[in-house]
C-alpha cells in the first residue's frame, strides 16, 4: 500500500481543517467584538499560508492594490483619472492572474506555432506554481474595484475589513465569489452565530462533506483512472467515466460550496448559493443560471453587460455572448480544451436563443398538465445530454484521448460487466438527484423532520464520511486548480 | 418519557441512515465488501464468484471465478494435451491492477499457445500481501489440489522476510529435514470472534471501512492522517523496519522443499542480493529473473511501476504486464520447447 501523501492545502475534507475550525470558531466567539475581524484576518491568512506562506504576499498585494485604488477612485473627479486608476487595478490583478495562470499557456501556444517556422521559443516556458484560488480572489477583488468605478458602491475605509472581505477563508480558495455589498456588511456586524445558524452550519457541513467525500471523490477515483488511459477500458466503462465525471464535478464543487456556506455561518455570515439543481435545467440558458452562479453572474455583470449586453442588437448580443463564454472557458484553466468547452456552450446558447426568437413567453406553471410535464422532463434530459457532451471536452486529457473516446463510442466494445456498470451509474446519478431534491426542498424537509431525527441522520453521515476520509487519501477539490 | 422517545427516534434514524449508506456503498461498489475470507484450514482465501471493484494505483472491475482465483475458471483437473502453468506470488502476481486481458499471465498464455500450437492454461494464484511462507502454505493447501505442469513462484527480497501485515492463517515451522504447516490459528480467540461475526464482517461495506481504519491505526498512521504535515514523525520508518528481518532458516527450508519438485521454478520479480541468489541456485531449482525485462523497459523510458492516473509508483502497470508476459513466454517456451510435446515431468 503506498504511503499517504501529504496534503498540500488545508482541504475542507481533511481532519486538519476540522481541528483548525475547532480552534478558530470558539476563539472568535470568546473574543471581544473589536478583535473579531483581526482574528478572522489572521485565521484566513493562516489557512491560506498552510500551503505556502509566500503566496500570502500575493494575496496581500492584490488586497492592498484594490483597497487603495478603491479609495482614490472615489476621490478622483475626472473620468480620465478614474479610467487610469481602474486600468491599474485591472493590470495588476489580471497581471498576477495572467502570469501565474496563463503565461505558459500563451508562451507554449506561441512556441508551438513558431516551431513550424523553425523558430524556437521554448525558453519562454517558466516553471511557476499556480497559487490556489487565485482566479477566485482576483475576480472578487476586481468586482469591488469595478463597482466603485461604476459608482455602484462606496469604497471600504477599513483596510482590515477589506482584507477580510478578500481573504475570508470559507470562500477564499474556491468561492462562491461574493460581492462586497453582500458579504462585507455581514462581516462588519462581527455577530456571533445564532442557534439556528449553528444548526444550519452543522447540517451544511455534514451534507457538503458527504457530497464531496462520499459521492464526488468516490466517483472521481474511478473517473481519474478511466480518463488517464482510456485505451485500456471498454466502451461501457468509458461511458460510465463520463457520467461519473458529471456527478463528480457537480458534487465536488457543490459539496465545497456547502461546506463553505456552513463554515461561514459559524461567523454569522450567510454566503450566496452557488448552485440551484443545475442538472434539472430544461434548457442550456437555464443551466447557466443554476451552475456556478457566482461565476456566471460575475461574467454577466462585468463582461457581458460591460460589452453592451443585449442593448446593441441581436448580432452584437451574440458576439458578446461568445466573448463571455470563451473567457468563462479560459477562466477554468489555461488549456485549449477549456476554450473549446466554452465555445461549445456558446454554440448551445446561441442556438437556444435562435430557437426562442419569435416564440411566445413560456407558461408560468408549465408542469400542471401531464403533457407539459413529460415535455419538461424530456427537455431536462436533452439539456443534460448536451452538458454531458461538453463535459467530455472539459475532462479529456488531450486530443488523442478525445478521438479514442469517440471511437470507442462509435465502435462499441462491450464489457462482461455491463450490468454492474449500469448499476454503478444508476446509484451515482440517483444519489445526486436525491441530494438535489433534498436541497431544493430543504426548508420544507428541515421543518418536517424532527430535530432528533436530523441529528441521528447527520451523525451517521459524519461517521461514515470520517471513516472514509480516514481510510483513503483525500482528493483535492476539482475547482482548486482553477 | 417524551425525551426518551425523541432519543430513541434519534438512534433509530442513526441506524436507518447507516443502513442506507451501506446500501449506497455496496450497490454503487464504492466500498464493496471484502472478497476474501478466512478458512479454518487454508487461512485467507478468495470468496468464489465475488464481484470486485478495486481502486489502488489503478482501476479494476472484475470478479473471482467459481474456484476463487482470478481469471477464467479452470477446473482442478486439466484436459489431456493441455499444458498448465500455475502462478504464485503476492499482489504483483494476482495483478488486479489491470483488466484480465492485459494481465501478464493471460498474455503469456496466448503467446505460448501461438508458439506451441497447443492449448495452454495459466492459472493465477497470486494473493495480495503474501510472503514466501504464505505462498508456500497456499501452494500446499490449495494449489496442490489442481493438476498442473509447472508452478511458477514469483519472489523478491521482501518476500523472504515475514510480511508486515500478518493475517490469521497457517504458518511454517522448520523440522530437522522438512517443514511443517501449523494451522493452530483456528483455536485462537481472534479467529473465533471472526468466525462468529463472519456473516456481517464479510458482507458489510461499512465494516470493511471500519477494518481499513483499524488497519491504519494498527500501522500507527493515525497521527499522520489527522495532523497531516503538522505531524512530526515519519510513518515510513516503522513500516520499513518490518520487511528487513532477513533470509531466515524457514525461508531456506521452504526453498529447499520447492526445489524437490522439478515442476517448480522461481522467478525473481526483480533482482535479489547475490548471496541469496547463490543459495537459491544451489538448491537446484530453475531460476529466472524479470530484471532484464524491466530494465529494458526502463531504458525505453517507460517506468514499469508508474501509474498515470494517480501519478504514483506501485505495482506493474499495463506496459510492464505486456513486457513480462512476452518475456516469460519467450523464456518458458525455450525451456519447455522439447518437453512440451511429451508428457511433462511428473511428481
Amino acid at each position: 500500500m503506498p504511503f499517504r501523501q501529504l496534503r498540500v492545502f488545508m482541504l475542507f475534507n481533511s481532519f486538519v481543517f476540522f481541528i483548525f475550525l475547532g480552534i478558530v470558531v470558539p476563539v472568535y466567539c470568546v473574543l471581544p467584538k473589536k478583535w473579531r475581524m483581526i482574528h478572522l484576518l489572521i485565521s484566513s491568512y493562516l489557512f491560506y499560508g498552510y500551503w505556502d506562506w509566500r503566496f500570502c504576499l500575493l494575496l496581500a498585494f492584490s488586497t492592498l492594490i484594490d483597497f487603495f485604488i478603491g479609495i482614490y477612485l472615489y476621490k478622483a473627479d475626472g473620468p480620465k483619472l478614474r479610467k487610469i486608476l481602474v486600468s491599474i487595478s485591472l493590470f495588476c490583478n489580471l497581471g498576477v492572474l495572467g502570469f501565474f495562470k496563463y503565461f505558459n499557456f500563451f508562451a507554449d501556444s506561441m512556441s508551438v506555432m513558431c516551431n513550424r517556422f523553425n523558430i524556437h521559443l521554448d525558453f519562454l516556458h517558466v516553471n511557476v506554481l499556480l497559487p490556489v484560488g487565485v482566479s477566485f480572489y482576483t475576480f472578487q477583488a476586481l468586482s469591488y474595484t469595478i463597482s466603485v468605478y461604476r459608482k455602484d458602491i462606496k469604497p471600504v475605509r477599513s483596510l482590515i475589513d477589506f482584507s477580510v472581505f478578500i481573504a475570508f477563508f470559507p470562500q477564499l480558495v474556491a468561492g462562491p465569489m461574493e460581492r462586497i455589498g453582500h458579504l462585507l456588511p455581514q462581516l462588519q456586524k462581527r455577530a456571533l452565530p445564532t442557534q439556528g445558524q449553528v444548526i444550519h452550519a452543522a447540517t451544511f457541513i455534514c451534507t457538503g462533506l458527504f457530497r464531496k467525500v462520499m459521492i464526488g471523490d468516490t466517483a472521481g477515483r474511478i473517473v481519474d483512472h478511466l480518463f488517464a488511459q482510456p485505451k485500456y477500458y471498454s466502451s461501457p466503462e468509458l461511458l460510465m467515466g463520463l457520467l461519473l465525471f458529471s456527478v463528480q464535478i457537480y458534487m465536488d464543487f457543490s459539496g465545497y460550496s456547502f461546506i463553505a456556506k456552513g463554515t461561514a455561518k459559524f461567523f454569522g455570515v450567510d454566503l450566496m448559493d452557488n448552485f440551484a439543481q443545475p442538472y434539472f435545467s430544461p434548457n442550456i440558458t437555464e443551466f447557466w443560471r443554476r451552475w456556478h452562479i457566482s461565476l456566471s453572474t460575475w461574467m454577466r455583470d462585468f463582461i457581458y453587460i460591460s460589452l453592451g449586453g443585449n442593448r446593441k442588437g441581436n448580432f452584437r448580443a451574440n458576439v458578446n455572448l461568445w466573448v463571455t463564454m470563451l473567457l468563462a472557458g479560459l477562466w477554468h484553466g489555461a488549456q485549449w480544451k477549456f476554450v473549446f468547452w466554452g465555445a461549445l456552450h456558446a454554440i448551445y446558447i446561441t442556438v437556444h436563443r435562435m430557437m426562442l426568437t419569435g416564440k411566445k413567453k413560456p407558461e408560468r406553471y408549465p408542469l400542471r398538465s401531464l403533457k407539459n410535464r413529460s415535455t419538461h422532463w424530456l427537455k431536462v434530459m436533452g439539456t443534460f445530454m448536451l452538458v454531458l457532451i461538453a463535459w467530455l471536452l472539459f475532462r479529456v486529457e488531450n486530443l488523442d484521448s478525445l478521438v479514442l473516446f469517440v471511437n470507442k463510442m462509435a465502435v462499441w466494445e462491450g464489457s462482461p460487466y455491463t450490468l454492474r456498470i449500469v448499476m454503478i451509474c444508476a446509484v451515482f446519478i440517483g444519489i445526486t438527484l436525491f441530494f438535489d431534491w433534498v436541497d431544493k426542498n430543504r426548508r420544507r424537509i428541515f421543518d418536517a423532520v424532527p430535530p432528533y431525527m436530523r441529528v441521528g441522520i447527520c451523525v451517521a453521515m459524519f461517521c461514515a464520511t470520517f471513516a472514509y476520509m480516514f481510510s483513503s487519501t483525500p482528493m483535492p477539490f476539482v475547482y482548486f486548480q482553477f | 418519557m417524551k425525551k426518551i422517545a425523541f432519543i430513541s427516534l434519534g438512534i433509530l434514524s442513526f441506524f436507518g441512515a447507516l443502513g442506507l449508506i451501506e446500501v449506497y456503498l455496496r450497490v454503487g461498489e464504492i466500498e464493496p465488501p471484502l472478497w476474501t475470507t478466512i478458512d479454518s484450514t487454508v487461512g485467507i482465501v478468495n470468496i468464489p464468484n465475488r464481484p470486485i471493484l478495486y481502486l489502488s494505483e489503478s482501476y479494476y472491475l472484475g470478479a473471482t471465478n467459481t474456484f476463487g482465483y482470478f481469471g477464467a475458471a479452470r477446473s482442478r483437473g486439466k484436459r489431456p494435451g493441455t499444458y498448465r502453468f500455475v502462478l504464485l506470488g503476492n499482489s504483483f502476481v494476482s495483478g488486479i491492477n489491470v483488466d484480465e486481458k492485459y494481465y501478464f499471465g493471460r498474455l503469456m498464455e496466448t503467446a505460448l499457445e501461438e508458439h506451441w500450437k497447443k492449448p495452454v492454461e495459466v492459472l493465477n494464484f497470486g494473493f495480495g500481501r503474501f510472503d514466501l511462507s504464505d505462498i508456500y502454505c497456499y501452494y500446499k493447501k490449495v494449489v496442490n489440489g489442481f493438476d498442473y505442469d509447472c508452478a511458477v513462484f514469483f519472489v523478491d527480497t521482501s518476500d523472504f522476510a515475514e510480511s508486515y501485515y500478518k493475517n490469521m492463517g497457517p504458518y511454517c515451522v522448520v523440522k530437522p529435514d522438512s517443514i511443517a504447516i501449523v494451522d493452530d490459528y483456528k483455536y485462537g480467540g481472534k479467529y473465533r470472534l471472526y468466525d462468529n461475526t463472519r456473516f456481517i464482517t464479510q458482507n458489510s461495506s461499512l465494516f470493511r471501512l471500519v477494518f481499513k481504519c483499524e488497519g491504519l491505526i494498527a500501522t500507527q498512521e493515525t497521527g499522520h492522517i489527522i495532523l497531516d504535515k503538522l505531524y512530526w514523525k515519519n510513518p515510513a520508518d516503522k513500516r520499513m523496519a518490518g520487511t528487513e528481518k532477513g533470509f531466515n532458516e524457514t525461508t531456506k527450508m521452504i526453498l529447499r522443499q520447492l526445489a524437490k519438485d522439478p515442476r517448480n521454478i522461481i522467478v525473481y520479480k526483480y533482482g535479489v542480493p547475490s548471496d541469496i541468489d547463490r543459495f537459491i541456485r544451489s538448491t537446484g531449482i530453475s531460476v529466472y529473473s524479470l530484471e532484464p525485462c524491466l530494465n529494458a523497459l526502463q531504458q525505453e523510458g517507460i517506468d514499469p511501476y508508474f501509474w498515470k492516473a494517480t501519478k504514483t509508483r506501485g505495482h506493474w502497470n499495463h506496459a510492464a504486464h505486456k513486457a513480462i508476459g512476452m518475456y516469460l513466454a519467450g523464456q518458458l517456451s525455450s525451456r519447455f520447447g522439447d518437453d512440451i510435446l511429451q508428457p511433462a515431468v511428473r511428481k
